[in-house]
């Protein structure tokens, strides 16, 4: 398997996964309590080291029943103390899933109430909350794990040898809960600093398997190689700042939605392997609004702007190279926002600080008018929502939520437990999100992986590149 | 050398983001990044941690990487660099050994037939090829050898444990990139010193006194071509300092070019200060070599006149 590289920063802890060639090594040697399932699963998950997760009425309080009779990779049985010892840790600092967990989590009071059973109480109800723990950062590690030198999982393969920015070599566990995998042995060759490259390694026989790869590229090379291509919830964004001048009026929030024609950003800018976007997050997953259709209409863009005093307008819109689409999708926005009167200059920033604090930092203020990216998220809108759309948001590019009362439909459809009830209520949250937020969803970019022809059993699903990373189904022709 | 080491720990440091940041990403917030700045040592004064680096460099301990201790994990920067630098002097030595014969044969060729036809053809398609840039003849070649008669595997690839000479093959494509650039100003300034030779009196003479063409050109010509050649091989190796970081990132191969980028990206400043030191410090030990080496070959240099 062939990967973008991520140098020396490339680890197999847990708690510190952040991209691709982290999430192959560590959903490969762990297990979740909960796998991220294909579109069309009941919340978004199946169930993994938990057997099932049953929560109080308004979801506040949740009970875990783990699976018996997995073993770790040393052979120590799974315990609840395991369970308890990895939810606890997602509260740690040094993990990457704090932000999001300690939103939810009341980590003080989660305890073990059997050999196979643990209470988790949350801060507030989230009736997805199988789909949080699906996170990559929250998969299970053992009670005790301080030091990730040589991990020790339950997952279907077993850790031999890793070299960041170079190699990993994995072997298949003989005692995996869910079965062996067929294929002995897991290589995730992440040498690579550029997409072509790595086209050219499946080419060539070197790798099978490249997930992620551009759309331009997976257009080039139909024919040559299987190209997967699977529908999912990422998706590329010009994201306007609700609190930042000109975007507090809502006259002009409504013209920059208006203005643009999102079927050219489909096939012009991502080769159709997108859809148009809605200014919904959350595409393919339980409860998003496939109903509501954005609209294209400059002349009505150009009154509104006219209305709110704004005729011609002038400002700067932020991008960067960090996905395929980026620079385009906002190159694109901008010139068909000439079309009604608005001069949207590009600044590029490059990749390597795009998502940091440094000036003009991520989510904030000094980013009024950029575009960005989601490719991975849990599997539930309240998953995105908890992420990126409230007013505690970790990642809060749109200062959603920031004024009084913008929160109350979306807190109450994440504790609604009734199907029927919570799809009204998301369904609510979704049109005033589309209505006002501060998303022009320019597209949802599917998942598009490369595989050589020898690859059966691994496909491309909504649940992710390379059905969300599970090489375990896999083997060679 | 002290100037260069200055200037690149600088260049290291202006570099936009830092890896607190990077290695972050999206989950960076100010108190993150501080904090993890903090426990890199990356928030004392800058001068405090270049002479702690320099004390470092010139006792041959060349420190963790950054990236690594940023993700909790200790990766000595000798330790991810060592392989890749073997794998680069392997090629740039094999490089190297087809360069020599290649410009001897081209330049004495272009250098006899001067202003004629074999000239003209051996002059003008050594420069063009080397005006184009490594990464478009990688490309190109790529697109022969592999795409179009699939003689030729595009991409280096390394197993853990192996070297690039466990399978040959992978190193012509990238050979060939290199020669493909270099060649044109070895030729030339080979060209242009035997032509210069074949000018003298001695060589008239020689010719006059009825000594073969074969001989005059081995004793006399080539003989006296011998120090523009070590310069040539010296220039080479020059280029191939900075030639090489682009070739290995078009093939993917595991040398220290690819090291370096994959530094960059990631904004590790222990590791890119420290490659880029020694790339630096190569170049300039080859210069000296080679100033060294022409005048022990050509004794005019080493008397006053």
């Amino acid at each position: 398997m062939g990967l973008l590289t991520n140098g020396n920063a490339e680890t197999v802890d847990v708690q510190k996964a952040i991209n691709t060639p982290d999430y192959c090594r560590t959903d490969s040697l762990y297990d979740p309590l909960f796998f991220q399932a294909p579109s069309g699963t009941p919340g978004g998950v199946r169930p993994g080291l938990a057997v099932a997760a049953e929560s109080n009425a308004d979801a506040t309080t949740w009970i875990l029943h783990l699976r018996s009779g997995v073993t770790w990779h040393n052979g120590k049985p799974l315990t609840a103390d395991d369970v308890v010892y990895t939810i606890r840790s997602w509260g740690s600092p040094v993990s990457y899933f704090q932000p999001l967990a300690s939103s939810i989590i009341d980590f003080k009071n989660v305890r073990k109430l059997g050999p196979l059973t643990v209470e988790v109480p949350l801060l507030r109800g989230v009736a997805a909350f199988p789909s949080i723990t699906s996170w990559y950062n929250g998969y299970v590690i053992q009670d005790g794990t301080t030091n990730f030198a040589k991990p020790i999982g339950t997952g279907p393969f077993m850790f031999k040898s890793f070299t960041p920015g170079t190699s990993s070599f994995f072997t298949a566990n003989p005692n995996y809960w869910q079965g062996r995998p067929y294929l002995d042995a897991l290589v995730v060759n992440s040498s690579f600093t550029d997409d072509p490259s790595r086209l050219n390694a499946i080419l060539s026989g070197d790798i099978d398997i490249a997930p992620g790869v551009p759309q331009a590229l997976a257009k080039a090379n139909v024919g040559r190689m299987v190209i997967g291509n699977a529908a999912g919830p990422g998706f590329i964004a010009v994201c306007m700042r609700i609190n930042e001048a000109p975007f507090t009026d809502l006259r002009v929030r409504r013209a920059f939605k208006l203005l643009l024609d999102r079927e050219t950003f489909v096939t012009e800018v991502f080769d159709g392997y997108a859809t148009p976007g809605n200014d919904c997050p959350g595409a393919t997953l339980q409860y998003w609004a496939a109903d509501i259709k954005a609209e294209y209409d400059p002349g009505k863009a150009r009154a509104l702007l006219r209305a709110a005093g704004h005729e011609s307008l002038t400002l700067e819109l932020l991008t960067s190279p960090v996905v395929p689409g980026m620079v385009e999708s906002g190159t694109l926005y901008a010139e068909q926002a000439k079309a009604v009167g608005v001069t949207a200059s590009i600044r590029q920033l490059p990749p390597s600080v795009y998502y940091s604090s440094s000036y003009p930092a991520y989510a904030t203020g000094q980013r009024p008018f950029s575009v960005n990216y989601w490719n991975v998220m849990p599997p539930s809108l309240a998953g995105f929502y908890l992420e990126a759309l409230n007013g505690h948001a970790p990642f809060n590019e749109t200062a959603w939520g920031l004024a009084p009362g913008q929160d109350t439909l979306f807190y109450d459809a994440m504790a609604e437990t009734d199907p029927a009830k919570a799809a009204e209520k998301w369904h609510a949250v979704q049109e005033l999100q589309a209505a006002q937020g501060g998303y022009i969803i320019v597209a949802n970019v599917n998942y598009v992986d490369a595989y050589s022809y020898r690859v059966r059993g691994i496909e491309t699903t909504s649940a992710g590149d390379n059905n969300n990373f599970t090489y375990r189904t896999g083997w060679l022709a | 050398m002290l100037v260069v080491t200055v200037l690149i720990y600088i260049a290291v440091q202006v570099l936009p983001g830092n890896v607190a940041q990077i290695v972050l990403g999206r989950t960076a917030t100010p108190q993150r990044v501080a904090a993890l700045q903090a426990s890199l040592h990356l928030n004392r004064p800058l001068p405090v941690r270049y002479l702690d680096w320099l004390a470092g460099m010139l006792t041959g301990h060349f420190g963790d990487s950054t990236a690594a201790l940023a993700q909790g994990m200790t990766v000595p920067v000798w330790h991810a660099i060592a392989g890749p630098l073997g794998n680069s002097l392997i090629l740039g030595g094999i490089t190297l050994l087809a360069f020599i014969p290649i410009c001897l044969v081209l330049g004495t060729l272009a250098a006899l037939h001067a202003g004629r036809a074999a000239d003209h053809v051996i002059s003008l398609s050594a420069l063009s090829a080397s005006a184009l840039p490594e990464f478009l003849v990688g490309t190109l070649l790529i697109v022969i050898f592999f795409t179009e008669l699939n003689l030729l595997p595009p991409i280096a690839s390394v197993n853990p444990g192996q070297t690039p000479l466990s399978d040959p093959r992978i190193l012509i494509l990238p050979v060939l990139t290199l020669l493909c650039i270099s060649t044109a100003f070895g030729t030339r300034l080979l060209r242009a010193s035997i032509v210069e030779v074949l000018g003298e009196d001695y060589v008239a003479m020689a010719r006059l006194n009825g000594v073969r063409e074969s001989r005059v050109i081995v004793r006399y010509a080539l003989r006296n071509a011998l120090g523009p050649s070590i310069q040539v091989i010296a220039q080479m190796i020059q280029y191939l300092v900075g030639g090489i970081i682009i070739t290995e990132s078009v093939f993917n191969y595991p040398g220290i070019g690819t090291a370096l980028v994959q530094a960059v990206l990631v904004r590790d400043p222990q590791e890119v200060s420290v490659v880029a030191t020694i790339l630096a410090a190569f170049y300039i030990v080859v210069n000296i070599l080679a100033d060294l080496a022409v005048s022990l070959a050509v004794p005019r240099l080493r008397t006053r006149l």
